[in-house]
Order: C-alpha cells, then structure tokens, then sequence
C-alpha cells in the first residue's frame, strides 16, 4: 500500500522550488562546501552523494536492474539452471551420494553446490527465478508507477489550473476513489478481467494509485497557478497547455521525482501482495511475490522457498526507501539536513 | 499485595496456586502412546475442519465433512458394515429391521421397519415408514443435489417436474415400506445408504424448510446440541438413542482455522483428529518422526484424479492427439506433488473395487511416441491450449509440472485457475467449451457404476452440472452401461465394467494419474479412527484412550 | 458547525453510493452464475432459471442495484450465494476479529512509533537516531505477508511459543488465550506501522523545532520539556493524526494480507473469499463496509481539524 504521500509531510509540498532561492542561498553560504555560483542539479547531486546511505540504496539497484536485464547471462554463467526448468524426476550429486531434487514427499533440496539458493518444489532452482524474478517485479512496479504518473499528473494538473467546476468534479471523482480500499478494489478488478497478463496488472496497479499523484500535483499546481512567472508567460500570449507543460510542469519535476522513486519501493510491495494472493503474475512466470505463495504450504520444511524472495523484497525495497529518501533531501533547499 | 515490604501470606497462596496450575495444564506432547483398552465411554473429542459442512441438512448436504458428521446424527434404511477394506463394502441394515426383499425382476425392494427407533429431542415419537417416504420426496422439493440418485424411483421424474406432489413409487402401509423401480438398479441399496435418504420428520422439516441445518433432528447416538456457522459445531449424546454406539460424550467440531494449526493441535493433542485432507507439506516431518509416525492412519478411499480432454473440441477430437498426452506425461512426478499420498492410476477403477484391474496401456513417458502421434495427427509442433484448475493445494502445482512437460512435446498450456465453488460449476457446463484440465472424483457408494456411469456415459451428459467433464461419447459404451446398470448378475457386472474400464482408458479422453489414500493424523489419546471411503470419518467409533 | 457537518454527512452517503455501485458494475463483468451454485447440483436447467428469479438475477443491472440499495439503507445486506447465511450478521461476526487486529496493533506502534520519532528528532544524527531510522526504514519495506511467515516459523514453529495462527475469542478462552494468538499478528503489523510513524513523527518534530516560535519560547527561557511537548509536539502530530486516521480506516476494512497468513477470520479475509468466489452480495457488503470505515476515518480527521481550526469550516 503505498504510503509515500503521507510519509511526506503537507508543508513540504505546497511549497515550490525556486531555483533563483538556491542560488542564491548557495552563495551566501558557506556551510554546503561547496563553491557558491553552482546550478541547482549539480548542488542537489553533490547533497546527494554525501548521503551515504542513499548511495548505497541506488548502487544495489544499478547492480540490480543491471543484473535483471541481463539475466539471461546471469542465469547461464553464474547459476547453470533456467529458470523455468523443473527437476521432478531429477537427482544431483552431492556429498558422493545421488540426491533427488524432489524426494518422494515431495520436499526439495536446500541450498547447496549446485541449487544455490535450493530448489523449489517443483524442482526449479530459486536463484534463477530470484533473478528473472527481479524483472518482472521491477518492471512491473517501474511501469506501473509510470502509469500513476501519468493519469494522476494530468488529472491533477487540469484539475487544478481550470479550478471552479472542473476542479470541483475532478476532486470529488479522486474523493471516490481515495475512498475504495485500494488491495480490495485491486482484486476485484484483477479476479473480474479474463486475462492476468502483465500490462493488465500493470494497468491494475497504476490505476488503484494514481489518486495520491493526483493529489499532489493538484496541491502544487494550486500554488504555483498564481506565480509571477505564470502571469508572464500568459501575458506573453502562451496557450493553457504551453503554459501547463512548459512552465508548470518543470517545477513539478523534482518532487515527482522523489514521489516515483518511493512509489515504486510502494508498488514493489503491491505487485508481490498480488502475487501472493494470486493475482498478479501467475505462475511459471517467477515473482518474488508468487514464489512466496508457491512456497508457503512449506514455510516450516523448506524455509528457502519463501525466506530468499523475501529477503529480496525487502531489500529492493528498502534500496529504493533509502534512495528516494536521499533524492527528496538532496532537492529540497529547505530540508534540514537529516542524515 | 506487599504490606509494607513483606510478603502477604495471600500473595503467596496465589502464587503456589499459579505454579501448580501451571503444571496441571502440561502439554501431552511429551506422553508416548497411551494404553489401548478398547472402546471406553465418556470424554470430549475435538474434531478440526477447516472449511466445514456445507448443509448439516441430510437433503442439501454434499461435502464429506457434511456427510461425516450427519453420519453421527442420522439414520437411513441401510448403513455399511464398520470395518475397512473389503468388509466395509457390505451393507448392513440400519432403521430396516432386516435387509429387504428384492423381486426376481429386480424392480422391487420390499423393507420393514424397526419400531424401536425414536426421534432425538425435541421430538418424542418414534421413526416411522411415512418419514422415510417424506424425506426422498423432501429432497425433490427442495431441488437437491442428490434428486439425480432417486430418479429410477417410478414417479420420481414427474415429482421432479413438479407435475405431482408425492413419489407414487414408494408406498408405505404401516410399517412396511415399498420401493417400485423403473429399472432395475443392482446400486439402489446404495443409494439408500446415502445421508440423502435419512430419516428427516416432516413436522420440523415443513416448519424449518429454509434452515433445516439450525433445527436438525437425530436419530442416531448424537444429536447437534450447538451449530455455530463457520465456528464450532456440538454434538452430545442423543437420550433417546438406544443403541450401543458413541463411545465420547461429546464431540466438538471446531471451524475456520487453518491446517498447519490444525497439525500443530493434534500433535500437542489440543485436538483429536482433522476431517481435512492432510497438508502434503506436513508428511515428510511426522514421517520422519517415530513419535508421530505411528500415528499416522493411512486408509484407501476409492478415488480418481486425472487430466481430462474434451472430445469435442480440437485438437482433441483425434485420438493420436490424446494418445500422445498420454505417452508424454509422467505420473510419478504428479505423485511426488501430492507428497507420495496414493499409487499412480493408470486406469479408472481404483484398486479397493473388486473390478479393479491394473492397466498399462500407454507405457511412458514416451516422448518419441508422442511427437510421431502428434505430427501424424497434423500438429508437429505441438499446439496451444488453456488448461484449467481448481486453486487449492496442491493442484496449482500439479498444473505447473503438467504444464513443463507437455511443453516438451509442444504442447503449450496457459494455466487458468478458479475457486473451487465456481470451478466445477465452470467445467460443468458444457458450453463454456473449457478444453482441458484437472478434475478428480470420489466415490459416492462403493459401485464401478458411480465411476463409469457418471464420469463416462455420453447419454447423461447434462447442460448444467454435467460430470462428463471430457464430454467423451462412444455409443458402444453408452449401450454396454446401460445394459450393465440393468444387470443384476455380480460376475456378469465385473466383467463388464472391466471391459469398460479398458476401452475407456484405451480411448483416452481422460489421462488417470492418481488413486489418492487417506492420510490422516490422531492425536496420541484418540482410539477407534476408522475411515470408510463411502462414509468418511466415522466419528462414533472414536473414544478416548487409557 | 453543524451545517458543514450535515454537508459532510451528505457526501458521506454519496460517496458511499458511488462505492457500492463501482462495486456492482466490476462484478458484472464477470461472466459466472450464481443461480447455478444456489440451486445445486443435479439442477436442470428450469431450476437455475427458477432460483435465477428467485434472487432477482433475470432483471437489468441497475434494476438489481436499486434493489440492493433499497434494501442495504435499511440494514439488510442480503443473502450470502455460498453459505446461504445474511451477510450483514456474517460481517458482524466477523469485525470483531479486524478490531482486535487493529486496535492491538495500533497500540503498539503508536507506543513505539512516536516516541521513537520525538527522541530521534531531539537528538538528530546521532546512533541511536540512525539505529532507529534504519529500524524504522526496514519496517516500512518490508513485506508483511513474509515478515508474518517469517515470525510464525520462528516463534510459533521453531520456539513453540505462540499459535500457529488462528483466532481465539475472549469468550472462548479467556483475555489471556486471546492476546495470545494475537501477539504475532500484532506484532508483525506494528513493525510496518511503527517505522512509518517513527518517521513521519521525526521529521515533523525536527521541522518544527526550527520554526521561529520556538526559537521563541527556548529564548523566553522556558523549559526544554515543556517547550517540546507543548508547543513542538502538539503542532507535529497533527499530519501523524492524519495519517493515523487513514490507516484506521483502511485497517478496519480487513487487512487481507495479515488475515491470509494468521488464519484470522476477519473481515478482510471475508470479502477476499467473497471475491474469488464471486459472492457478489458478500462482496458489496464487505467492499461498502470498508469503504465506509475509510469514509468515516477521514470524515473523523476533517473534523478534528474543523474543530481545531475555524478556517477550515468554511470552505
């Protein structure tokens, strides 16, 4: 469930960036260390890296997307097993001795020499479903986060920039949906469409929470609506959507930023939630979330069906959380530097 | 409560009295197995069912826990002989003083009833014919499940039709009880064993018609003292009981909860028994253990579970096509997911019917074999197809290991799963035109007939609820059931259904993989647990050890 | 007041409307029959069609809706298609459950959530801060349905010392019997929530205790305690209120994931079953039921803050 917007506190929001303010901080103080006259994205960058925290968080992402993309060359070279390749009927050797993979019980092996991370009950080996899992999930969270960008910056934006009625009818409309428990409403939607392919839980996804984006942007854009600049530019003659996307928008960049980065560590979370019930990604296709249902029968017999995914879940997870963290504090001006 | 810094002579009472109690409510866990002595009267049984009854109504009630509690509770003409194995397939009789007598043309059942039975509270009067008669008629009024068993009855089908208000086919004249069939029908007795044909009183039935289940009357040593839906059901003795069953006083079934708890209990001995099936994951573990192994119940039950193909549709209108699946699939992997609980089935007739017969006609997994089929039937590089499933435990992985290896032969599935509630009515119905899938049967009443008949016979292939789900059609076979169904003759019948069995199987228009068995848990103080595969858990043989 | 109350109560019933008709509509997409499971097995086509009627489900959707509505204001959710069972009482019986869930979780993580924030604020960037950040961080990213699995098989399978799972009533066991099958639900929740309030909480404190007025009192020379609690924190809780009324509401709605691994026979894990098994007048009731806990919880926030702040009535 995502909670990245009441995580963020309102005050934060309403208030704009104002570059011309950084500068100028910038070069009246000495404190940043760094030499005053810098843009604002290479003084956010440097805040940025001194979070060393936050750093982390975004070198095991690289690490993993990078190891996502290429999980075919992982798979071959690092862990020898497809991960769709089931061993029912398969032994290995280990110890000197001929292992099932699956016993007659139907319990698996556990982490070994040649199933690092063990096999799970069908025989397949988890690791490389870790790996092609990581895909899927984070393609789907990435994506669906996307998605939430998208509806809920337009929605937002034309709610907030034409007001009186518009905003009035979009608002209570974003009211109605706020007010939908989102994983029951995520449910319904995916036990009532016929096909569980992933652009339908993509869509699913990124439509349950595009409200909290909504929200946001509709709180900025209320703000910054009666700025100067916007005056100017329509005094210029600039159209509505010039004006919406050439001028507004840019301001909105950077808390959108931080909101997709904490949204996805959110729709990580959701997408495996689905998955879990069994709803989301099906079967064989791994998700860190689905190989968790596949496993839980056994939690107790073959803790490493369900323990690894886990583990990973938490860590993308929280690399995200730290990532998304150090981004809101590295382009906030007005943070009091918490780290 | 301290007093100025000392100790009150109170506190410390309470605190021997807490320590003491502590140990009174020692876990059994450490016991080792108690004495048996035999059947002992008295004490409570705990029984765990997850999911519970559907109906503790004898007329709706078509779930084996259903049928295993109203087991307890109610009575029919005739009930099977408590033993396993092979003598547990004799009928005995039950509320009819003696077994009927049966016309030479076989179309007439003549019983007596007993006098001696009465009705459990609060009711007084005792079981008469009339009630008999009520309670079949009761079950085409309220559109049971269970109508399709009594329709050989003359005038059931117009009752049915609502074209008449009772089954002029049963006749009762004071204690006598008459059954005229439309054909002869060597299951009827069968039947009757059935919790559909109990004794249900019309005066409490008539008055209670929408929730009989809240206002159930007993016949037998138990009676429902408490029903809690989805939480607790309780049943004590019946006082107007005059038989020698029911060893515990009172039998406790808890609702809900899950089934690792419910292992947890029983091995702590918290709980007595489970009606659920066991959770594969849990064998290995108390097989391991030689605490728990030995108490470990391992009963067969007369069951099929198998893949089915529908004739009907492409691809599998050919029967290379189906051979082929048959050579491709591998049953001793499917038997490792249902953690070893049953033998491999390569035919329809499980192995406790007499009619059994083991067959092996497609030797496999032969992938060589399969591929030729397949090219020859038109399709060398396999084809596409939805494969559908319930979604409990562990058919998902059943589906997924079918999946990988159909895969290998070309054959590429997309698994669709569905509750159990909507599946069977999905596969049910033969206009949702679903190709292939998962299905499983268990026995109704111990006859070859209720696999053949049922899961085969082209003629009774129904628009609703149809349980030839492979909608297989051959018109030899349609005629040899019949004539079977109409034979009375024990010899003639095994022969037949043999035969049967081997040209259905031949066909293909299903794959068998599996003969599930019973396996169930007991606690280390529960004696008596018997399973029958037409009945269940006989919960009133269970009593309490040592 | 009471005119924006009464304004607000009339949305209430609108959005609740708005709700249980989305609900309807989504289940008509799905292609299944109820009138088939309600008459059974054996039944010929003539009977489904007579139970079809029966249940009303020949007439047009918003026909069937209107009936549903007609009947859901005057308390009368209808009939369960699977058990047969009214689901208003079923719903009953089951919020219980969802309560004990969340009220005892709530207890937790509020006690350790916030003061954990407010000591992390007062003393900000040093270990025991980042200790608890980390901590807090880990919380909020970690999923609960593994976290449950994971303190089942370690404190209830590994130690032995909790339930497996399952839920026990007060009435049935006793209090103790029932915090005891409820620690480690409890538990898991809170570890999520603790870390979300720990955070918010922090970073409200610390922004608040750098306003001007702050400056103020600490140079008026009052003292440290009351200048944080009475002016630092009353003014940082007021978006952890926010936040506490939302989670209140969507935990009250039934948190499936919990109620799937304990086992807990609650309100989530009804309508989650409705769902799937297409219990179309379980699942309005449980979907509206939440619907309305979210509602309320917030109509709850808004008016804490009307109460608090005039300006706001006005809008």
């Amino acid at each position: 469930m995502p909670r990245m917007a009441a995580d963020m506190p309102p005050q934060k929001i309403q208030r704009p960036l104002r570059e011309a303010d950084v500068a100028r901080k910038a070069a009246t103080a000495g404190g940043t260390g760094v030499p005053p006259g810098l843009s604002f994205r290479r003084l956010a960058w440097h805040r940025f890296c001194r979070d060393r925290l936050a750093v982390a968080g975004g070198l095991f992402i690289i690490l993993l997307i990078a190891a996502a993309a290429a999980a075919p060359l992982v798979v071959t070279h690092l862990t020898c097993h497809s991960p769709y390749q089931q061993h029912m009927m398969d032994t290995i050797r280990l110890d000197g001795r001929q292992v099932d993979v699956v016993d007659d019980d139907g319990l698996p092996v556990g982490p070994n020499r040649v199933f690092l991370l063990g096999a799970d009950l069908t025989g397949r080996d988890v690791l490389s479903r870790i790996i092609y899992g990581a895909r899927i999930s984070l393609l789907v969270a990435i994506l669906a986060t996307g998605v939430s960008l998208l509806i809920g910056l337009v929605w937002g934006m034309v709610a907030a920039f034409y007001g009186g009625i518009v905003d009035a009818f979009l608002s209570r409309i974003m009211e109605l949906m706020m007010a939908f428990p989102i994983l029951l409403l995520a449910i319904a939607l995916a036990s009532a469409m016929q096909s569980s392919s992933l652009a339908v839980v993509i869509l699913i996804i990124g439509f349950v929470n595009w409200t909290y984006v909504g929200r946001i942007v509709r709180g900025q854009v209320l703000s910054l609506r009666q700025r100067e600049f916007v005056e100017a530019a329509r005094a210029l003659g600039a159209g509505d959507a010039h004006i919406m996307f050439r001028v507004i928008l840019p301001n909105l960049v950077a808390p959108l930023i931080v909101y997709g980065t904490l949204a996805v560590a959110g729709n990580i979370l959701f997408e495996t939630a689905l998955s879990f019930l069994g709803l989301g990604v099906q079967p064989p296709m791994p998700s860190w979330g689905n190989m968790i249902r596949e496993g839980m029968a056994y939690y107790n017999v073959a803790w490493w069906i369900t323990g690894f995914p886990g583990l990973f879940i938490l860590l993308t997870v929280l690399a995200f959380n730290l990532m998304g963290d150090g981004l809101r504090d590295a382009l906030d001006p007005h943070a009091i530097s918490r780290k | 409560m301290y007093r100025h810094g000392h100790f009150s002579l109170r506190s410390l009472y309470l605190l021997i009295g807490l320590s003491l109690l502590g140990a009174c409510r020692s876990d059994q866990q450490s016991q080792g197995p108690l004495p048996d002595h035999g059947p002992r009267r008295g004490g409570r049984i705990i029984v765990l069912s997850q999911n519970g009854p559907d109906y503790l109504d004898p007329g709706l009630a078509y779930l084996t826990a259903s049928w295993e509690i109203l087991a307890a509770v109610n009575n029919g003409l005739l009930t099977y002989r408590r033993a396993g194995g092979a003598g547990g397939l004799e009928l005995i009789p039950d509320l009819a003083a003696t077994m009927p007598e049966i016309s030479p043309d076989g179309r007439r059942y003549t019983f007596v009833i007993r006098d001696d039975v009465r009705f459990g509270p609060p009711l007084r009067r005792e079981v008469t014919a009339a009630d008999l008669k009520y309670s079949l008629e009761r079950l085409f009024r309220l559109n049971s499940p269970g109508v399709g068993f009594y329709t050989n009855i003359a005038g059931a089908r117009r009752m049915g039709r609502g074209q008449a208000d009772h089954i002029e086919g049963i006749m009762v004249s004071g204690d006598t009880l008459v059954f005229e069939l439309e054909e002869p029908d060597a299951t009827f007795l069968n039947k009757l064993a059935m919790p559909f044909a109990s004794a249900v009183p019309r005066e409490v039935a008539e008055k209670h018609s929408q929730d009989y289940s809240r206002h159930h009357v007993a016949t037998g040593p138990y009676m429902i003292a408490r029903y809690i839906p989805r939480r607790r059901i309780i049943l004590t003795r019946n006082p107007h009981y005059q038989g020698r069953e029911g060893c515990a006083d009172t039998l406790e079934i808890q609702l809900g909860g899950n089934t690792l708890n419910a292992i947890a209990k029983i091995k702590k001995g918290r709980a007595d028994l489970s009606l659920d099936t066991l959770p594969p994951s849990e064998l290995p573990r108390l097989k391991q253990d030689p605490g728990t192994r030995e108490r470990l119940r391992i009963t067969p039950i007369g069951t099929l579970y198998y893949i089915f193909m529908n004739v009907r549709l492409k691809p599998f209108d050919d029967l290379r096509v189906r051979q082929a699946v048959c050579y491709t699939i591998d049953k001793r992997a499917l038997l490792k997911v249902w953690a070893g609980q049953g033998i491999i089935a390569n035919e329809i007739l499980p192995p406790e019917f007499p009619a059994f017969q083991p067959l092996d006609l497609y030797p496999g997994p032969d992938l060589t074999r399969a591929r030729e089929l397949l090219a020859e039937a038109g399709y060398p590089d396999g084809f596409k197809v939805d494969f559908h499933s319930q979604n409990i435990d562990p058919w998902p992985r059943v589906c997924e290991v079918v999946q990988a290896q159909l895969r290998q032969v070309g054959i590429r599935t997309t698994i669709r799963l569905f509750d159990t509630s909507v599946y069977y009515q999905l596969i049910g119905r033969p206009a949702e035109q679903v190709p292939m899938g998962l299905s499983g049967w268990y026995q109704d009443y111990p006859d070859p007939s209720n696999f053949i008949d049922v899961l085969f016979n082209g003629d009774r292939i129904t628009e609703v609820h149809n349980n030839n789900v492979s909608h297989y059609d051959n018109p030899e076979v349609n005629r040899l059931i019949g004539e079977t169904l109409r034979t009375m003759d024990p010899d003639v019948r095994l022969l037949n259904w043999r035969h049967l069995d081997r040209m259905i199987t031949a066909d293909a228009s299903i794959v068998p993989y599996l003969h599930l068995t019973n396996h169930a848990f007991v606690s280390p103080r529960l004696g008596g647990y018997l399973y029958h595969p037409s009945v269940g858990t006989m919960l009133t043989l269970l009593y309490i050890k040592g | 007041m009471t005119a924006y109350l009464l304004r607000r109560l009339i949305w209430v019933f609108f959005l609740l409307v708005g709700v249980s008709l989305t609900t309807f509509i989504i289940f008509f997409l799905i292609p299944a029959n109820p009138a088939e499971l309600v008459a059974g097995k054996n039944a010929t086509p003539e009977m489904i069609a007579a139970v079809e009627q029966r249940l009303g489900l020949d007439r047009p959707w918003y026909e069937q809706y209107g009936l549903f509505l007609s009947r859901a204001v005057r308390g009368d959710l209808g009939f369960s298609y699977i058990t047969q069972q009214r689901v208003a009482p079923t719903l009953l019986a089951a919020f219980p459950v969802t309560l004990s869930l969340t009220a005892g979780a709530a207890i937790i993580w509020l006690s350790l959530g916030i003061p954990i924030g407010v000591l992390s604020a007062l003393k900000p960037r040093s270990l025991p801060d980042r200790l608890a950040m980390i901590f807090a961080l880990v919380g909020i990213s970690t999923p609960v349905f593994w976290l449950g699995l994971l303190m089942l098989k370690v404190f209830a399978d590994l130690l032995g010392l909790f339930p497996l799972g399952d839920y026990m009533e007060m009435t049935r066991g006793g209090v103790l019997s029932w915090m005891h099958h409820l620690v480690l639900p409890w538990l898991t929740l809170a570890f999520l929530y603790a870390g979300w309030y720990a955070r918010m909480t922090r970073a409200n404190m610390m922004e608040t205790l750098g306003e001007d007025y702050v400056r103020t009192a600490r140079a008026k020379g009052l003292p440290e305690r009351r200048v944080v609690f009475r002016h630092a924190l009353r003014n940082s809780l007021t978006p952890v209120v926010t936040m506490f009324g939302m989670d209140l509401g969507y935990l009250l709605g039934g948190a499936v994931l919990t109620e799937t691994v304990f086992g807990l026979p609650g309100i989530g894990g009804l309508a989650w079953r409705a769902i799937q098994q297409r219990d179309l007048p379980m699942v309005m009731g449980a979907v509206t039921l939440a619907a309305a806990f979210i509602i309320l919880a917030n109509l709850a926030v808004d008016l804490f803050y009307a109460v608090l702040d005039p300006r706001v009535r006005y809008r």
